[in-house]
């Protein structure tokens, strides 16, 4: 679960700072990017990450082409696939 | 703010690619015949830029099967004193498509606004917004307690900006209910930074409803776990927000909480269309 909490922990960065139109929400979604790379701990949660993946790469090439809601969309849902994991997992 | 590319992607955009199977899961969660009320969006221009026609929130709302949308203006740079030239937007909107708008009026409560209340009132508007971080006003100012009195007494329902930004929420709102038990409220963004304790305040008070719009899953898992579903209702918050990432965080979320199926189909069409039927 530690693993998925750091990449909660980075998706709120990079979401907070599209939010607020920080000029380095680009380089906050490149952070999300790196702490997605390689394999989890357990290997349990590879299907996640996947998908995480590929929201995420769209969601960069969407905010550098200029897309917020294309962009934001896909961060918000990786976001939420991601909580949701930890709270069914902290649930057993 | 709205770029162009936004306007020619705007709805593919948000369903193809990545959000194609998350699209998917979502529309295989509301059964075909289901009309989803967004319980929050906007039409106008924003002082930030983004905008929104009232074609534009038709053309998402027929492409993703949403059937009626609360629609009101944004915290519009021409809005002056009394907001009425983005009423008149919003309420132009409503003429074009009655079928698909429920139009709320917004005031500035430190500007007057009797003479605006009134002629909205008069027009046939169906409820207030109130955004207490735009306007910069308390949820206990005087004079936003009097608008909600005179809303209640109106029969109007407010929805209240209570999300991004918000500092205070139940504390200050809690003496205008007791003192309102008629009044109807729509707590936007479900006062996500005091989800819990909203839910626990306000559990015995049936006229407020809370609205999920850009509330992120973990917010709306502790909502969906701490009140009954009967008391929540979708919303898209579009241009902000958009229809399937709300509608994908309010339904996993209600999932993960053990909400019943019946119960979700009615957070996302029952709940809110009880008041607008």
């Amino acid at each position: 679960m530690g693993h998925l909490l750091r990449i909660t922990g980075y998706l709120e960065i990079a979401i907070i700072c599209m939010w607020i139109h920080n000029p380095r929400a680009l380089a906050t979604i490149g952070m999300v990017e790196a702490s997605l790379r390689g394999e989890g701990p357990d290997g349990k949660d590879e299907d996640l990450l996947k998908r995480l993946r590929a929201l995420v790469e769209e969601a960069r090439d969407y905010y550098a082409g200029d897309d917020f809601p294309a962009a934001m969309a896909r961060m918000r849902v990786a976001q939420d696939l991601v909580d949701l994991r930890i709270v069914a997992i902290g649930r057993g | 703010m709205a770029t162009e590319t936004e306007r020619k992607h705007g709805i593919e955009a948000l369903t193809s690619g990545a959000m194609a199977e998350v699209w998917a899961w979502v529309r295989e969660k509301i059964p075909p015949g289901v009309e989803v009320f967004d319980a929050h969006a906007h039409i106008g221009t924003d002082v930030d830029g983004r905008t929104m026609t009232a074609d534009g929130m038709r053309e998402r709302m027929l492409a993703a099967g949403v059937g009626r949308t609360i629609v009101f203006p944004l915290n519009d740079p021409n809005a002056r004193d009394d907001y009425s030239g983005p009423n008149d937007v919003v309420w132009a909107a409503y003429e074009s498509y009655p079928e698909f708008f429920v139009p709320f009026f917004r005031l500035n409560p430190h500007r007057d606004y009797e003479r605006e209340f009134e002629r909205s009132v008069e027009r046939g508007f169906m409820g207030l917004k109130l955004h207490p971080v735009s306007q910069e006003f308390d949820l206990d100012d005087e004079r936003a307690v009097r608008l909600f009195g005179m809303a209640a007494e109106a029969g109007l329902p407010v929805l209240i900006h209570a999300g991004f930004a918000m500092k205070r929420v139940v504390e200050p709102l809690l003496p205008t209910i007791e003192a309102n038990p008629e009044l109807r409220l729509i707590l936007g963004h479900s006062a996500m930074t005091e989800v819990l304790e909203a839910a626990r305040a306000f559990e015995n008070h049936p006229n407020i409803l809370f609205e999920t719009s850009v509330v992120s899953a973990k917010d709306l898992y502790v909502l969906f776990c701490s009140l009954d579903a009967g008391r929540i209702c979708y919303g898209s918050d579009i241009p902000y927000g958009d229809i399937p990432s709300t509608l994908h965080a309010t339904l996993a979320a209600a999932e993960a909480a053990g909400v019943s199926e019946k119960q979700i189909l009615d957070l996302v069409s029952g709940n809110i269309r009880r008041w607008f039927p």
